[in-house]
């Protein structure tokens, strides 16, 4: 069931309902009820793996707390799991991968280190076990949570209505931003690249705009889990902080996916030594975190690429910016400088990520440099077309800056009942006219889902 | 609880706004008939005497203008492409929201195994077209695949995209009622003179019918029954097969044991002259056919049932546009004399007679009754060899001569004498030195005529003279 499909509504209502409508601890039966159907809509398969998932690190976890020893097993046997069944349709196409795998196995390690290290102490309850490791809102594609957070939240979690209604709009915000704006985005970035001819002008448009596409994609979704995991009293952080406006790579790594940035980054990074031993292994280690991030993606060359792409990228700012030393005024400028560089070196690392091929990648890139003049009919938009186009991206930088600078769901909700309900109609009624929905139309195709 | 309360007004009141910015997009990006009204509904309510439901085979097979014209009865062709009979019941339904007629004719044609060729979901889009409330929504629910059903039921799904290319006009709704003037007929044409009688194979076994077909037939069936509604069963002509044949015998075995009138037309086919080709192409037939069908029917339908006929003014304005379009159809290529006369006679229209009589060597008895039936009092058999004049409207003589006859008709000035017809002051072309005969409606916007050489062998109609026989 994808979050932007129509029963997802109804079950979301109904689900909220019967969650609140019992006291604690029985609203946590309900909740493992609700995942559980929840992971009946997909293949039967899933609620396979993901029960022996969580039944094997149910076990090992209460093993860990008894004996720290126990650990390595645990992550062997996970990571043993999670590379079998993630590569097994390297050699069977009609293997599909068990949906979410990525991100609950993540959880799951978390959860088996910071039991070693005594963070936390092992979940004795199965049911809430199971409710960390399958919450509906997050099983998918995140954002990892982790389960003292997770844990303390829900346990804690009362009836709140303005929590419930800022988890609320906030879910529509990201239905919006997906179907409205991401998926219409979408649309030209394929209109581009599914024509060969299209080159220079064309080529950067398309560069430029699937860099938004991913983010607004991802954005969107991390922006529906959060809501929906609001709505149940779960606070999962946020998983996105305009990471397009950040001056540096360094930057944006603490604002793009946030949940998994934070992981590599407590998991990997600084098990490996972090910034504590020499400047050569601080580099080595951003380049090793950078390299199975992208490993973890997928196995492709270009993904490996991507990732050592960021790493160094990371390695040689990191060397030029300390040398630095700015003063207010030209802090300014070069923040802005380094706004427009920094997107556009992610976004050319974004064409490796967008292409399974080494070879497509490499031919788009040089197709930038095949000057074409640009003319929005060949790519088969209209002139109204081209004018949403423009107003949507006009609309994204305002609430990008705004959202650099405000929780825009907090100052929204504090505005007057009519103001919001103003907002609320022309969010449907835009929702309603502008969206990409409807014949042809997959809702369940969000990018990072296949991660 | 209070909180509650509020959590569910507030989503409820949320659906609502959905549900009408939903219901205003869809009326605004729809692509067809934008009229809040449909066709049917916008019919002055209770008027109707019969509604014939069923597949296209009644769109082009029974003509309300000719049904009223023989019989001043009011009927609809409330049908639709292919219309299974499951769909026929939900257009009854919607048929009674606004009207209670006396008869209600079902073509059987989507009981045959020959609806296999119907096999698609925009029959049911077709029809829900012409049906509202739940009526519209069980129809679609009967497509299979519930996706599109889904699709159909909530249209802006498939239209929103079209925010690129509406116009301000789109966003206005027009409370304006639905042109009803073709009262579900399709006039189709005929481009065949080939005449030759349907090929009627003979029954050879039973056939099974669809069990849902029975079990639909008998719910409108009861329908009509707890309604007061006679059903009328019928099956136009088509080129029938065997498989068809047995079928259809089964549909009347059917309709005996439910005690349901019917009329087989195929079987009657060779009694009405009906022809394959003339009347009809292989699944439709053409306005001649179609006037053929529906002049029987008005018999069997004045013999057989008793209404209440109410006449309406609006109604009636709207059958005379039905009629003009038919009559200039049913005139318009037409090679028989006979035929050509006896549309003319029942048209009422403008009738100018040209005969050059000089020619003429004999003229029988049924000749002259025929152009005598146009509206003249002149005797052809008497004065076969004068020279003759006339212009008729509405079956009135206004004009007469053997020189020149003149006349002027809702300011039109007409001319005829033994060279030329003139109308307006222009000079008609095609015009024969013998005898000629044109038919125009009364503001003369459009006009049909037919040039008889009788020195050539198709002068009357002898046999199937004018048509390719077999």
């Amino acid at each position: 069931m994808s979050f932007t499909s129509l029963v997802f509504i109804p079950f979301l209502f109904t689900s909220f309902l019967l969650y609140y409508t019992l006291k604690k601890p029985y609203r946590y039966y309900v909740l493992f009820l609700i995942n559980i159907l929840f992971l009946l809509t997909y293949l039967k398969i899933n609620i396979v793996i993901i029960s022996i998932f969580t039944i094997f690190s149910y076990f090992i976890g209460i093993l860990i707390e008894k004996n720290k020893k126990n650990l390595f097993l645990g992550i062997f046997s996970i990571v043993l799991f999670f590379v079998i069944l993630k590569y097994y349709n390297f050699f069977d196409k009609n293997f599909i991968v068990p949906i979410g795998m990525s991100f609950y196995s993540f959880k799951i390690i978390s959860y088996f280190i910071d039991l070693s290290r005594k963070k936390i102490k092992a979940e004795k309850s199965f049911i809430y076990f199971f409710n960390y490791i399958t919450f509906f809102p997050t099983l998918l594609s995140g954002p990892i949570t982790r389960f003292n957070k997770f844990n303390e939240s829900i346990k804690s979690s009362e009836f709140n209505y303005i929590k419930i209604r800022n988890g609320a709009f906030l879910c529509a915000c990201g239905i919006f931003e997906k179907v409205v704006i991401s998926d219409f985005f979408g649309i030209i970035v394929y209109n581009i690249f599914s024509n060969e001819k299209l080159t220079g002008s064309f080529t950067i448009l398309g560069i430029l705009l699937y860099a938004f596409q991913i983010y607004l994609d991802f954005d969107s979704y991390s922006n529906i889990a959060i809501g929906v995991s609001k709505m149940f009293g779960v606070d999962c952080g946020i998983n996105f902080k305009t990471p397009y406006l950040s001056s540096n790579i360094k930057e944006f790594w603490r604002r793009w996916h946030i949940s998994l940035s934070s992981w590599f980054k407590d998991y990997v990074y600084i098990p490996l030594g972090g910034n504590r031993k020499s400047k050569s292994s601080k580099n080595w280690n951003t380049i090793i975190v950078f390299v199975l991030s992208g490993m973890w993606h997928g196995s492709t060359l270009n993904f490996l690429i991507w990732g050592l792409g960021h790493g160094l990228l990371l390695v040689l700012e990191d060397s030029i910016l300390s040398k630095f030393k700015l003063n207010k005024t030209f802090n300014l400028l070069f923040k802005i400088i380094g706004i427009f560089l920094n997107y556009i070196f992610v976004s050319v690392l974004f064409v490796f990520f967008k292409f399974e091929k080494f070879s497509d990648a490499f031919r788009t890139l040089k197709n930038v440099f095949i000057p074409m003049n640009f003319d929005y009919t060949l790519i088969n938009l209209n002139g109204r077309e081209w004018n949403w186009f423009i107003i949507l991206i006009c609309f994204m930088i305002i609430i990008e800056i705004c959202r650099y600078f405000a929780d825009m769901t907090s100052l929204i909700g504090k505005q007057f009942v009519v103001i919001r309900w103003v907002i609320y109609i022309c969010m449907i009624a835009i929702f309603i006219v502008f969206g990409i929905y409807g014949l042809q139309y997959n809702p369940a195709d969000f990018i990072y889902k296949h991660f | 609880m209070k909180t509650t309360v509020k959590i569910l007004f507030k989503s409820l009141l949320l659906l609502i706004i959905t549900a009408i910015l939903c219901a205003y997009f869809s009326y605004v990006f729809f692509v067809g008939n934008k009229n809040l009204k449909t066709a049917f509904q916008s019919i002055p309510k209770n008027m109707l005497d019969v509604v014939i439901l069923g597949s296209s085979h009644t769109q082009y097979g029974i003509n309300p203008a000719i049904l009223n014209n023989e019989t001043n009865l009011y009927a609809y062709v409330n049908a639709s492409a292919c219309q299974p009979i499951e769909v026929s019941y939900q257009m009854l339904k919607e048929t009674l929201k606004t009207q209670k007629p006396k008869v209600v004719i079902l073509d059987v044609f989507t009981m045959l195994p020959a609806k296999e060729v119907c096999h698609a979901n925009s029959v049911y889009k077709m029809a829900s077209d012409e049906m509202t409330g739940m009526e519209k929504i069980n129809t679609l629910m009967y497509i299979d695949d519930k996706d599109t059903a889904f699709n159909y039921i909530f249209n802006i799904r498939m239209y929103h995209q079209r925010w690129k290319e509406v116009n301000i006009d789109d966003f206005v709704i027009k409370n304006n009622k639905s042109n009803y003037d073709h009262f579900g007929y399709i006039n189709l044409p005929s481009n065949d003179l080939n005449f030759r009688f349907l090929d009627i194979p003979e029954r050879n076994s039973k056939y099974e019918l669809d069990k849902k077909d029975i079990k639909y037939l008998k719910k409108i069936k009861e329908l009509c029954d707890k309604k007061g509604m006679q059903l009328l069963l019928i099956k136009t002509p088509f080129d029938i097969n065997q498989d068809n044949l047995n079928a259809l015998m089964s549909v009347w075995d059917l309709a005996n044991s439910l005690n349901i009138k019917y009329i087989d037309f195929i079987e009657k086919s060779k009694d009405l002259g009906f022809a394959f080709g003339v009347d009809s192409e292989t699944w439709h037939n053409t306005n001649w056919g179609a006037y053929k069908i529906t002049k029987y029917l008005s018999e069997y339908l004045t013999e057989n049932y008793k209404f209440n006929h109410i006449d309406n003014r609006e109604i009636n304005i709207n059958l005379k546009y039905l009629k003009n379009s038919t009559y200039f159809s049913l005139l318009n290529n037409l090679p028989d004399p006979y035929a050509f006369i006896k549309y003319a006679s029942e048209f009422k229209g403008v009738v100018i007679i040209k005969y050059n009589g000089s020619n003429k060597t004999s003229i029988t008895k049924v000749e002259n009754e025929l152009m005598q039936s146009l509206g003249t009092n002149n005797n052809f058999i008497w004065n076969k060899n004068l020279n003759y004049y006339a212009i008729i409207k509405s079956g009135e003589l206004i004009a007469e001569s053997n020189k020149e006859a003149k006349a002027v008709i809702n300011g039109n000035s007409i001319v005829v004498n033994k060279n030329s017809v003139i109308v307006n002051d222009k000079e008609l072309d095609d015009i024969s030195n013998e005898l000629t005969l044109i038919v125009a409606d009364e503001s003369f916007s459009w006009k049909q005529s037919m040039n008889i050489n009788y020195a050539s062998k198709w002068f009357w109609k002898v046999g199937c003279d004018g048509y390719v026989c077999k």
